[in-house]
């Protein structure tokens, strides 16, 4: 076992979402500070107890956007001892470090996304076809900047890996089918979900194709959105008026390719792989605790690689484990017979907020107060939010 | 039939350093070389200040075999029923470890796998020459 001093220690207080729109017309700013005083009122703390925030962004120290100062500006709280920006699953690891480590008390954790703002307005109406022109014909920018590392835009190794596993383990495309129908299915029962209308194996099939072998269903929706979590210890948690989610155990991956996507170092050795064994050597809890499963899925291969690491099946199964989990009168997965995935939707049906969602549905679950798409008795969730390189992050949270 | 496209590379600005800059040498003679540890003999790409398995600097420039597909993909182009963009990565023979990613050009996308001996040509760009990929026998034909 390596060592957790942080298990249990710190815990979410506060949850505050947006509405999600393809078109909100709205700053990712603006988004941000509402999910930020959505969550500071949920926890029922004042403004003024904040003193570390967690913005926005790939670049821990930027400004403008949602990033950490500006949120911090806007929302008029006088002094941080902490601030930071995070991305994907590295965002919440970053804060509960903060606030574990005590150099914050109170942390906001705010992740805002808006879909390109250089988009045209009709663009804006059909993201994916916008997208789809804009790339299919980009003419000499293979490898912008930098000839021998660049891929145009992410979904294109994406693809190629894609292609890449169907070939090394001789499977189709029936592990991303169903779980992109799974994760559609269940953002039926989410209001907020932008693609709130089913989609049968036979839809995905026909979905178009945007780059072979990806289809437009094996990608997450882009849209406008805003999450916030208040993050503090658990001496303080038990004070407040919600009941904690604790954070049990977390781990971050990284592998030595470091940000090159084309040398990809195989199904074994990747940041998924690196960050799941981190997890389970820190975690006293194992998969078998597990109740409510959020794998990242902005793309289907995110979310096939992470099942698999998170150790449902064995490396190139996940076709045979989704197969046999499989509720074909629901099109629903159900793990183990038991475990749902990707409550409230994801990023294919949801929408696209780099992960941040999947921490706040999982935390609202643990909560217990989620109505009608509750899942009874749920006390512990997994949650793996990033990609194969960068900011893979794998969580236990626990009532 | 589809046929995959060649970009136009014209106006494409190589980002060129100390340490590509064999590479791009090497490719306006129409040769792929990598860089691999003086040392310790390991393939070094994309081409840095230090070898990332015994931590040394030297390197000499070796040939690199044959190239293979790695993995490729497929891109529409909208409004145009025939012409795809085939993203595609190549790793080669004689060069483990390294994958070169670039463009596959005048392939017919439906008869491209995994594992297909490539050709590596090179196309002016602003400063240099780009490496792109061509199918074998496309390249028998041409």
């Amino acid at each position: 076992m390596a060592r957790n001093p942080l298990r249990d220690k710190v815990a979410i207080v506060g949850i505050g979402s947006t509405r999600y729109g393809r078109d909100l017309g709205r700053s990712e700013l603006a988004l941000g500070l509402e999910a930020a005083v959505a969550a500071i009122r949920d926890a029922g703390i004042s403004p003024g107890e904040v003193d570390g925030i967690c913005g926005t962004g790939m670049t821990p120290l930027a400004m403008g956007g949602a990033g950490f100062l500006s949120l911090q500006g806007a929302l008029g709280i006088e002094r941080c001892t902490w601030g930071k920006n995070g991305w994907l699953g590295s965002a919440l690891v970053f804060t509960v470090e903060a606030v574990f480590s005590g150099l914050c008390d109170m942390a906001l954790l705010v992740q805002a996304n808006v879909r390109g703002a250089n988009m045209s307005r009709s663009a804006a109406r059909d993201p994916y076809r916008a997208r789809a022109a804009r790339y299919a014909d980009v003419g000499g920018d293979v490898g912008l900047g930098d000839f021998a590392k660049r891929w145009i835009h992410s979904g294109e190794p994406y693809a190629a890996i894609m292609r890449r596993y169907m070939h090394d383990f001789g499977v189709g495309k029936n592990a991303f089918a169903m779980m992109a129908v799974n994760c559609r299915t269940q953002g039926t029962a989410n209001p907020e979900a932008i693609l709130r209308h089913p989609l049968s194996l036979a839809d995905y099939e026909a979905s178009r194709t945007i780059w072979d072998p990806m289809q437009i269903a094996d990608m997450d929706v882009p849209c406008d959105c805003a999450e916030a979590l208040v993050i503090t210890t658990a001496e303080r948690a038990r004070d407040l008026r919600r009941k904690p989610v604790y954070v049990h155990a977390m781990s971050l991956g990284g592998t030595r390719i470091g940000e090159y996507y084309e040398n990809f170092a195989g199904w074994r050795d990747n940041s998924f792989q690196v960050a799941h064994r981190g997890l389970w050597e820190r975690s006293e809890l194992s998969l078998a605790d597990i109740d409510l499963f959020y794998p990242y899925d902005g793309y289907t291969m995110d979310a096939v690689a992470i099942t698999e690491a998170a150790g449902y099946c064995g490396i190139g199964e996940a076709t045979d484990l989704f197969r046999s989990s499989w509720d074909a009168s629901r099109n629903l997965l159900m793990l183990d017979g038991r475990v749902p995935v990707m409550t409230g939707g994801g990023g294919l049906s949801h929408g696209r907020a780099g992960g941040a969602n999947l921490y706040a549905e999982a935390a609202r679950q643990l909560r217990g107060d989620l109505g009608e798409r509750q899942v009874p008795g749920a006390s512990a969730a997994l949650i793996s939010i990033g990609s194969f390189f960068h900011d893979p992050s794998a969580v236990v949270l626990r009532a | 039939m589809r046929l995959s496209i060649t970009p136009d590379f014209a106006a494409l600005e190589i980002a060129r350093d100390a340490w590509s800059e064999p590479f791009w040498q090497w490719g306006e003679q129409g040769e792929v070389r990598m860089p691999a540890c003086l040392h310790c003999g390991a393939f070094r790409w994309p081409a840095g200040p230090f070898c990332p398995s015994c931590r040394t600097q030297e390197v000499e420039w070796r040939p690199t075999g044959q190239a293979r597909i790695h993995t490729f993909t497929i891109l529409p182009i909208s409004g145009e029923a025939t012409k795809v963009r085939m993203p595609t990565l190549v790793e080669f023979d004689d060069a483990p470890g390294v994958r070169l990613v670039s463009v596959l050009v005048d392939a017919d996308p439906d008869t491209v796998a995994i594992g297909m001996p490539v050709a590596i040509d090179w196309i002016a760009a602003s400063n240099g020459k780009v490496a792109v990929f061509r199918t074998e026998a496309t390249g028998d034909r041409a």
